[in-house]
């Protein structure tokens, strides 16, 4: 039977939501299963480094406190209460952690939040 | 009558300047960011530049790899009135999975 429940043992909702400064966020990951955090900048522009010497320039992106490690990327990032999508978690460093806006991503791959309990 | 009065007698300059600052809204914070950041992005050393806060008011973030004496001398402390912080994070990477060590 298909679920769309996280290995972390919550669901996320449908109901997409726009970041804000100090909002409380929780993720579940390959690397570090759930870890929770803030959102601690918007409508950020930043060279993210990928292997290989490449960098890309990403405009419009969301900052968090540090909530992952190298194989967290590709978790969708929630609320911490109510679960409501909010980024798909892709960069970071040791401080800090980058997340497209999930808007921005159901969009551009014509998809939508699995969130069947 | 008598505040007519008054209002003419003001030293003329004074009101004018008055009515110029009036004219000239300050920029919102997202446009603060948007006018300085190209410039701070080509600082050696800053990988980024964002919207987050500062003792509990909104503030122009730089992101860098690490705060150096010579960054402090370069990004302002502040710009058209928002608070300019620079914030270390080190080099952003993409965070791809490691390959798994077996036991």
């Amino acid at each position: 039977n298909f679920t769309c429940e996280t290995a972390c043992g919550y669901t996320p909702s449908n109901i997409l939501i726009t970041a804000s400064i100090g909002m409380n966020v929780k993720k579940c990951g390959r690397t570090t299963m759930e870890t929770t955090g803030k959102v601690t900048g918007v409508n950020v522009i930043v060279f993210v480094g990928y292997s290989g010497g490449k960098s890309a320039l990403f405009t419009r992106q969301i900052q968090f406190s540090d909530i992952a490690e190298p194989g967290d990327s590709g978790s969708l990032i929630v609320t911490n209460d109510g679960n409501q999508p909010v980024a798909l978690l892709f960069a970071g460093s040791a401080t800090t952690t980058i997340g497209n806006p999930i808007n921005d991503v159901l969009n551009n791959f014509n998809v939508s939040i699995c969130s069947t309990p | 009558m008598v505040m007519v009065g008054f209002a003419a007698s003001c030293n003329h300059r004074s009101v004018e300047k008055e009515q110029s600052d009036q004219e000239m809204p300050k920029l919102t914070i997202e446009q603060v960011q948007a006018k300085y950041q190209d410039r701070w992005m080509r600082i050696p050393g800053v990988v980024g530049a964002g919207i987050g806060a500062a003792n509990g008011k909104p503030a122009i973030k730089v992101l860098v790899v690490k705060k150096t004496m010579e960054l402090e001398q370069q990004i302002p402390k502040e710009a058209e009135g928002y608070p300019v912080v620079i914030e270390e994070t080190g080099e952003i990477r993409a965070l791809p999975r490691k390959k798994r060590i077996e036991a």
